[in-house]
């Protein structure tokens, strides 16, 4: 999944055949073909969620922060999502946060970005939106994925160390 | 996005969490993951029905306490765990 998602970040960062060497080459395709790999990260980077009783009270008590945190994954934005979860909510409850919009509000997510980025590449006035939309999604992406990983990684070997 | 359509879908997520994860406990065996998986995937189903019909409704109270967020889920899900069983029962009849 990383490798699908690097491949394509890689290839954009190469690309740029319209207007500077710097600028992604997007369309349609590469969005379709990136949605579903975006799904799986997502859903790898915080899988399935199971909260406890004080964090859904906390999200319930804080419904505008929820909202926040969403809206940044609805922009494509996940690093932002996630820095703000841990930022407002704390380590604990901003991961069972994300977690829960991930479980639950996934689908919408990638439904919006995908709708929002096809409708601007199709329209050839906001086609550099459209770019950075899905060059921010992406992006986010595999950053929060990174860092997930350097998590797991540093988790491991603090486990090792002890045993 | 409207604050109270959250915390509505909160309770409905909250709810049906709860419910299909007991009966997910109740159904571990290693020898039936596959139908396990089944099962769960049509109680998901069915939930979803049941909460787009107008069976079962939660409203984003304001509550005191945490307890009493918890009491409200619990009573939600046994009335959810109710309707499921009433479901079963009459396709079973069938």
């Amino acid at each position: 999944m990383s490798t699908l998602g690097r491949k394509s970040r890689d290839k954009h960062e190469s690309g740029g055949s319209d207007s500077s060497e710097n600028d992604p080459k997007l369309s349609k395709e590469n969005i379709d073909q990136i949605l579903p790999v975006l799904k799986e990260v997502i859903k790898a980077v915080y899988p399935a969620a199971s909260m406890s009783i004080e964090a859904a009270y906390f999200l319930y008590q804080n419904a505008d922060d929820l909202i926040k945190i969403y809206q940044y994954i609805q922009h494509g934005d996940t690093n932002g999502a996630i820095k703000t979860a841990i930022k407002i909510m704390g380590k604990e409850i901003g991961e069972q946060a994300l977690g829960y919009i991930c479980t639950y509000y996934t689908e919408d997510s990638v439904e919006a970005i995908s709708s929002s980025a096809t409708a601007s590449i199709s329209n050839v006035e906001n086609r550099e939106t459209a770019k950075k939309i899905t060059q921010g999604t992406i992006n986010g992406v595999i950053e929060a994925m990174n860092e997930k990983i350097i998590d797991k990684s540093a988790e491991r070997l603090e486990n090792n160390e002890k045993e | 996005m409207k604050k109270n359509d959250v915390k509505r879908k909160l309770l409905l997520d909250s709810i049906k969490e709860t419910v299909i994860t007991s009966i997910g406990k109740s159904l571990e065996d290693p020898n039936k993951i596959k139908k396990r998986t089944d099962i769960l995937i049509a109680l998901d189903k069915e939930v979803n029905i049941i909460f787009s019909s107008d069976a079962f409704i939660v409203e984003p109270i304001d509550f005191e306490t945490k307890d009493e967020f918890e009491r409200y889920i619990l009573e939600k899900s046994n009335e959810l765990r109710l309707i499921l069983i009433e479901k079963i029962n009459k396709n079973n009849d069938k």
